[in-house]
């Protein structure tokens, strides 16, 4: 029982005024310890209390369904019957494209539910903050979020024109297609920087507006959002919470279920019955086409007869008038010949006749002449007789006998008159009809001629005739012949035509068929609609902020104790200067008669008092300080609302007690010793330390070359053991803490360039739309050669799986490529520390290293793989590969399908592009979507970034770690080397009489001081190492292993800070040993 | 005669708070090269402050002391401490050697800075510390670390001899030890010597008594003829 008596008390606080920046001292290094502990720690739980507020306001959903086919009326109204649901908002959302300034962006359009916008309303989920502007009020007005997703350059007023950004049209689904932004919110729907993926454009959603729900013209709610009844009260980061949520989560999966069946069926109908419809279409469609086609060939068949039949007509009489004009030409061919002929033969006759007739005329003339010589013979001898018969008649006189005779003669003449006459008769006769022949013959001959040329002529006219009837029948025929040429041209046209026409609506048809069949295919892949429930655990940007919240936890878990311990020890050596500094006073009291007790008490009220108003003021401070300054670092990455700082009650006691209590029990180890002592030692000045030979003077040759100062150094070294341990421990301390905090830089960035570029050896991973066997796989393949941006690629099943050893179970990814050899072009396995490669054997599974230390797997060990609940599939590990980020588990095809007993379907590619820069891969990416096959791209320089943004906001809180490592390394040095010092008061003073300069007399101290901040800061360096490891392996998250490597370069800067935070605290002290005066200092015991 | 050391009407005031104490209230004295001064007074008279001055750890509010031909009250704080340097050698009352050197060491210390000093192991032989040289002051008496006090004084080889009270923490023979050493460097090495005391009874060893007062030369006594300091009993 401590009894203070008045006096006492009354001096306990007035010591306390009286060395008031003792107690301060105290106070600050408390308070400055309790506020980074308190603080810190607070700063986790400060962060999820303020998320969960600002959810519970903004009534962020408790649960999220989605469904493969999307939600009708039926589907809302089952919803609502659930138990425990709270309040149900159905939802649209579309993912479109807009240009703006140039670059296209994904830009997602949920729905705004106008008419609930008034708070009462419990179905108002995910509610909007409006930060500027108003809400829409006319159809085409939006919202949008401000600020960091989208362009600077759009404010309120800016139009967005939407695309859909694939081959259907986006007023499809929207009844408008511009939007004008009449205000800017802020949701808790959104809080990070992760907006999601999409299946359009470059494959990631830039940022979102919402437009009235009226503006939606989707047949099906794409989303439904849920609030659970009295989960709002709850924490939502607790596992009150989870424990709330799942009930109502397994009775949604369950309605879901009854429903996707009911769906199915509906779909199912609707499908089988509009494939119906599409069928009898299609068969009235070919029915048509059949008898269309039918009439079309009949009317072809029809001309082609017709047309056949005139060809035949005309051939017939083609044939005819050829053959009648053949023959008629043969006729004149041949009445040319016979009139060759003829006149060949009547050249010839003509000839002859000539000849003749030119004998004939000469025989004529002749003839004539004889006939005239007969004639005139005649004449004459009818004369003669005339002249006889005259004579005879008239002449009487004759004799008869001359009568007789000229009787005779006249009858001879007579006789031979006639006979001449006769004969010239005949002759005339003959000789005429001799010229008649020849006339006749002549005029055979001409009529002959004539005839020949009348023949000529007419046969030349039949001819000319012939040739026109040639001509014309010739003309007529080509017309005809045209005319049937053409009609055989038509025909052949309306042949092609028909031909062509039959082939396309056969081709319709077919296709019309086959899209039936493909229809009919797809229908019966059709798979019943499966309906995710989604809690907030599986929201990203909730379980993002929640893990930067743990992240910043497990940081804090170390700095901050190590301050705390800091605070101790400086407390520590304060209280022992001040109960040395009053020795004799306690001497006296101790000669008075007070109990040790008492006169510890003293000390102990003062240390407590100290500790305990820097506690306090630390907790006030380090709650609002810290959480404020961490949270705000964050909030350049998150949307969040201003910070909550509680006032931890289990942080508060917890630092207080820690504080106070060390302190007292400093306290009490400084005052112990002191009051163990007689009253008279301890009413004498203090014996000052012995000097002691050291142990390097033993090492006489390194001892004897050392310069005389540097023996005092050594000397004054050893002796202070207490100062020189905490000196080094401090400086060790600081240097630690700066390396840590510098390494622990180096390891989380190390992690993105190490995984990403040393391991992963890839730049771009492209998800199939379906899952496919490898032999299925050439169409894709293809395209992929084809495009001369990607180079080498390989086909991969990416899969997440349970896999276990013992009783330890963890989720990782189960990944096989296509082929073992292959993939080792993409993925570096090896060895992290030996650096030996592995390669992927179809013994056994390569695990990564963090997962196989965190089921103690090793080389050689079996592991089993969970399928279902109960079955578990045994493989043996045959590597372990360095990775970072992830666990995963690497299988080869062959011992796949071994060990699941099917073959392997592969749903990824990864594959190497020729260029990483962000604009080739937005192209890229939106030209490999195009195709269909593919239903997402992404970059790893994307995943790498967003990773690096990520880890980015750990450098902020590591810097501010660094920046109170350094400012508390300085406390711990100037409080020291004052302490140093005071002690040496006498001495300093000393030297100071025997005339050193003030310079000299500053290196007499600092001497010591800079070898122990050396010796510390290279203790400092080597448990800088140690710590950091402890910090990694504390602070990793369960899916990331930190590089374990610190760069030479991190040693550096804690080595030059270290040195730097000692050099000015020896410039500040040189002023103070400037000020100590000799005489005061050396004052007697008067 | 010239006077090796003068104090012309030497003030020192303390302001403690709105009160003003004057250590010094008009010192004026003389002291020639070679003598043995002794400054007598009872406790607070002022002695300890002229010494201060003297030896340029403490400055003059007024007046003025030369030493030498130099007005070292006009000197600034590294004139100072030069003149601390060269020029003077204190023995305090608590000796205060530096604990963590030897007595050899301690000496060096003190003419590893001096323009011509005395060699240590000499000076230490000569007052009598040739078997001490390497012990720590721990390790050694009070009146041997006085001596090595003295000897670190003496090896400076300085112009001055300031000893504060010097015996004041030794016993009666002891004390004399010190004293004869003292007197016996005085005259050996024609050094000028001051020691405090509030020991009038050593007043005989001296050339000059001066005594002090109420921050005042009360009196300067002059002895033709000291005694040695054995033959002195009290």
């Amino acid at each position: 029982m401590v009894i203070m008596k008045n006096a006492l008390i009354k001096d306990a606080f007035r010591e306390i005024r009286r060395t008031l920046s003792k107690f301060l001292s105290i106070f600050a290094i408390v308070a400055l310890g309790v506020a980074f502990f308190a603080g810190i720690k607070a700063t986790c739980p400060d962060m999820k209390i303020t998320a969960d507020k600002y959810f519970d306001e903004y009534r962020l959903m408790d649960i999220k369904l989605v469904s493969t086919m999307g939600f009708n009326e039926d589907d809302i109204n089952t919803i609502k019957k659930v138990p425990g649901i709270n309040g149900v908002l159905p939802a649209y959302s579309i993912d479109t494209i807009v240009n703006v300034d140039k670059e296209d962006l994904v830009i997602k359009v949920l729905s705004l539910p106008v008419d609930k916008m008034n708070n009462t309303d419990e179905s108002y989920i995910n509610r909007v903050k409006l930060v500027e502007g108003r809400y829409p009020e006319k159809p085409g007005e939006c919202l949008a979020e401000k600020g960091k997703m989208l362009n600077p350059g759009i404010a309120i007023g800016s139009k967005l024109k939407l695309n859909s950004g694939e081959s259907k049209d986006i007023s499809e689904s929207l009844k408008n297609t511009e939007y004008t932004i009449v205000g800017f919110i802020e949701t808790p729907y959104y809080i990070s920087f992760e907006r999601g993926t999409s299946s359009i454009g470059n494959g990631k959603v830039n940022s979102f507006i919402l437009v009235p729900k009226e503006d939606f013209k989707m047949p099906v709610y794409t989303e439904v959002f849920l609030t659970v009844k009295g989960a709002r009260e709850l924490f939502t980061y607790g596992d009150n919470y989870n424990e709330a949520v799942k009930p109502v989560k397994k009775a949604l999966e369950d309605k879901g279920k009854v429903r996707a069946d009911i769906r199915y069926e509906e779909i199912i109908s609707e499908a089988n019955k509009k494939l119906q419809d599409s069928r009898n279409e299609i068969k009235e469609a070919e029915n048509k086409q059949k008898s269309e086609l039918k009439k079309a060939e009949e009317k072809l068949q029809d001309a082609k007869i017709k047309i056949a039949n005139g060809e035949k007509e005309l051939q017939d009489k083609e044939r005819e008038t050829n053959k009648s004009l053949s023959d008629g030409e043969a006729k004149i061919a041949d009445g040319y010949k016979k009139l060759q002929d003829g006149y060949a033969q009547y050249n010839l006759q003509l000839e002859n006749f000539n000849a003749a007739k030119t004998q004939a005329e000469k025989e004529f003339l002749s003839a004539d002449e004889k006939i005239n010589a007969a004639e005139k013979q005649i004449s004459e001898q009818e004369t003669q007789l005339n002249g006889m018969k005259q004579i005879l008649a008239t002449n009487q006189n004759l004799s008869e006998a001359e009568r007789a005779e000229l009787e005779a003669k006249v009858k001879a003449y007579d006789e031979q008159l006639a006979v001449a006459k006769q004969q010239l008769e005949t002759s005339k006769t003959q000789l005429s009809s001799k010229k008649t022949e020849l006339a006749e013959g002549e005029a055979k001959l001409i009529s002959g001629k004539q005839a020949l040329d009348n023949n000529k002529k007419q046969l030349q006219d039949q001819e000319t005739k012939l040739q026109a009837n040639k001509i014309k029948a010739e003309s007529e025929f080509e017309k005809a012949h045209n005319k049937l040429e053409a009609s055989k041209v038509e025909l052949q046209q309306g042949i092609k035509d028909f031909e062509k026409g039959k082939k396309e609506s056969d081709e319709k048809i077919a296709d019309g068929y086959q899209k039936l069949s493909d229809a009919e295919e797809e229908v019966k892949k059709l798979e019943k609609p499966l309906w995710y429930v989604l809690d907030r655990n599986m929201h990203i940007e909730f379980v993002d902020y929640g893990k930067a919240a743990e992240r910043v936890d497990a940081i804090a878990q170390v700095f901050p104790v190590f301050f705390f311990l800091i605070a101790a020890l400086v407390c520590l050596t304060t209280m022992t200067r001040m109960v040395d500094e009053q020795r004799i006073y306690i001497g006296t009291l101790k000669a008075l008669g007070y109990s040790k007790m008492s006169i510890a008490a003293k000390y102990m009220v003062y240390a407590m008092l100290a500790s305990a108003s820097g506690s306090i003021f630390g907790l006030v401070v380090g709650f609002q300080v810290f959480p404020t300054v961490i949270y705000n670092a964050y909030r350049i990455m998150y949307t969040m609302p201003p910070v909550i700082t509680e006032f931890n009650i289990h942080y508060a006691l917890l630092s207080t007690a820690c504080a106070v209590l060390s302190t007292t029990i400093a306290t009490w180890f400084a005052c112990y010793k002191e009051l163990m002592e007689t009253p008279a030692i301890l009413m004498r000045p203090k014996a000052p330390r012995a000097g002691k030979r050291i142990f390097l003077e033993r090492i006489k040759f390194l001892w004897t070359r050392l310069n005389f100062t540097h023996k005092v150094t050594a000397r004054n070294l050893f002796r202070y053991k207490k100062r020189f341990i905490m000196t080094i421990l401090g400086i060790g301390g600081c240097t630690a803490l700066l390396l840590s905090g510098f390494g622990l830089k180096d390891s989380i960035i190390s992690i993105v360039s190490k995984q990403y570029y040393e391991l992963y050896n890839y730049q771009m991973i492209m998800s199939l739309e379906k899952e496919i066997y490898i032999e299925n796989s050439k169409n894709i393949a293809n395209e992929i050669s084809k495009e001369s941006r990607i180079g080498s690629y390989i086909f991969v099943k990416e899969q997440s799986i349970e896999i276990g050893k013992g009783d330890k179970e963890k989720i990782a990814f189960l990944y096989v490529p296509e082929d073992t050899k292959k993939v080792e072009d993409f993925i570096t396995f090896r060895n992290r520390i030996s650096k030996e490669k592995l390669s992927l054997k179809d013994e056994g599974v390569i695990l990564t290293e963090k997962i196989a230390k965190m089921l103690q797997a090793k080389v050689g060990d079996e592991i089993y793989i969970k399928d279902g609940d109960a079955k578990k599939l045994k493989v043996k590990v045959t590597g372990i590969t360095e990775n970072y980020l992830s666990h995963y588990m690497y299988m080869s095809p062959k011992l796949y399908e071994k060990v699941y007993g099917k073959k392997i379907k592969f749903q990824q590619i990864l594959a190497k592009t020729s260029d990483t820069s962000d604009a080739f891969q937005d192209k890229l990416s939106i030209d490999i979507l195009k195709g269909g096959d593919i239903s997402s791209v992404s970059f790893t320089s994307g995943i790498s970034s967003d990773f690096q943004e990520m880890i980015g906001s750990l450098n902020y809180v590591i810097l501010v770690l660094i920046a109170s490592a350094g400012a508390l390394a300085f406390v711990v040095l100037y409080n020291l080397t004052n302490v140093n010092v005071t002690e040496r008061l006498r001495e300093i003073a000393t030297i100071k009489v025997l005339g050193f300069y003030d310079r000299e007399v500053s290196s007499y101290v600092y001497r010591e001081n800079i070898i122990l901040t050396i010796i510390g800061m290279v203790i400092g360096l080597v448990l800088g190492i140690f710590f950091h490891k402890f910090i990694i392996v504390t602070a990793e998250i369960d899916y990331i292993m930190f590089g374990r490597d610190i760069k030479a370069l991190s040693f550096l800067y804690a080595a030059i800070l270290t040195m730097v935070f000692s050099g000015v605290v020896n410039f500040v002290m040189y002023f103070t040993l400037r000020k100590i005066g000799m005489v005061e200092s050396l004052k007697s015991m008067d | 005669m010239y006077k090796y050391i003068e104090l012309i009407d030497v003030k020192k005031y303390y302001e403690m708070g709105e009160v003003e104490i004057k250590a010094l209230d008009g010192v004026s004295l003389s002291i020639d090269k070679g003598e043995f001064i002794v400054i007598a007074g009872s406790s607070g008279a002022g002695k300890s402050t002229v010494l201060n001055i003297l030896g340029g750890m403490d400055t003059s509010s007024d007046g003025e002391v030369i030493v030498d031909g130099s007005e070292i009250s006009k000197y600034n704080s590294k004139q100072l401490t030069t003149y601390r340097r060269y020029d003077i050698g204190f023995v305090f009352q608590f000796y205060n050697l530096v604990q963590n050197l030897t007595a050899v060491e301690n000496v060096e210390l003190a003419t590893q800075i001096c323009k011509n000093p005395l060699n240590p192991r000499g000076v230490l032989e000569q007052v009598g510390l040739k078997e001490r040289m390497d012990n720590f002051p721990a390790q050694l008496s009070g009146g041997e670390q006085q001596r090595v006090a003295i000897a670190r004084a003496l090896a400076k080889n300085p112009k001055l001899l300031l000893c504060d009270e010097p015996t004041g923490a030794l016993d009666y023979n002891t004390g004399k030890a010190i004293l004869k050493l003292l007197q016996d460097t005085c005259r050996n090495m024609s050094m000028t010597v001051i020691v405090i005391t509030h020991n009038l009874a050593i007043a005989p060893m001296a050339d000059k008594i001066i005594k002090v007062k109420n921050g005042r030369v009360e009196s300067i006594e002059i002895n033709e003829n000291p005694i040695p300091v054995e033959r002195i009993e009290w």
